[in-house]
């Protein structure tokens, strides 16, 4: 409990150090995965601005692109864990 | 396979378009292309979809993700982002490689350096990674938005308008 709260003090002193936009931001090498979301998204706003017939659908169809690539993203993790970890394993040593 | 390939006589696929005063202004500010030959709700979207790639790079990794002297490579594609690239760039100059921003560090010397120096808000590993890939995928889809723009028929942002057949998806053909 005091090791938690000593590590939740320590990332919030530094977030108030950060000076956005001139320093890279803090503790990115903890949480870079959850970058797959902005990345995901804006790819698919931008590439759906382009392709839509009907901009009213854009929205939702850049929320569903974004989700196919997020899942994907996800399933090809999950692929290459079972890959390395389960069949690889098993094949003779030599 | 469901997409209706043959264009009709009302297809709006049929119609040619071509405007190179938007494609340059697509690239002087992501989306203003479309903005300015009426299309101005997809322009928007489009905007917002590649500031969104470009401000996340850049808060991500900082203005160091943006150098288009020691990323040269990189910087070629961020640079379809167009002046907001280079602006980012030289404020990356002004500011950190300068030493105005934050102090200079002394580096262990190189060949090429023998007293290299570098800023203390200088990004690494995952930081600078991310924040330099995302800049770049957000001028990869500026290209995208641009050539867009280049063909896109001016003012046909009408609810069932398009350029392309198949364009509203699986269920392809004039809406």
């Amino acid at each position: 409990m005091n090791h938690l709260s000593t590590a939740s003090s320590a990332a919030v002193s530094s977030l108030l150090a950060w000076t956005p936009f001139l320093q890279p931001a803090p503790a990115v090498d903890r949480w870079w995965w959850f970058l797959l979301v902005p990345l995901s998204l804006g790819v698919a706003l931008s590439y759906k601005a382009t392709r839509v017939r009907d901009l009213r659908t854009l929205p939702r169809d850049a929320v569903v692109l974004a989700a196919q690539i997020v899942g994907g993203m996800i399933g090809l993790a999950l692929a290459l864990f079972l890959l390395v970890q389960v069949l690889l394993p098993l094949l003779p040593a030599e | 396979m469901g997409v209706n390939l043959v264009p009709t006589p009302t297809d709006q696929s049929t119609q040619t378009s071509f405007q190179p005063v938007a494609a340059v202004l697509g690239w002087i500010f992501p989306g203003l292309g479309h903005i300015t030959t009426g299309n101005v709700l997809r322009g928007l979207w489009a905007m917002a979809g590649v500031l969104l790639l470009f401000v996340s790079g850049v808060l991500v990794g900082g203005i160091d993700c943006v150098d288009q002297k020691e990323d040269r490579l990189w910087f070629i594609g961020q640079a379809a982002c167009g002046p907001i690239a280079f602006a980012t760039s030289y404020a990356n100059e002004a500011l950190l490689k300068s030493g105005s921003a934050a102090p200079m560090i002394p580096l262990p010397p190189s060949v090429l350096d023998p007293q290299p120096k570098a800023s203390a808000f200088k990004g690494l590993a995952h930081a600078n990674d991310f924040g330099t890939f995302l800049v770049f995928l957000a001028g990869l889809m500026n290209a995208c938005v641009v050539l867009d723009a280049l063909v896109r028929v001016p003012r046909s942002d009408t609810v069932t308008s398009g350029r392309r057949v198949g364009d509203a998806g699986l269920s392809g053909g004039a809406a």
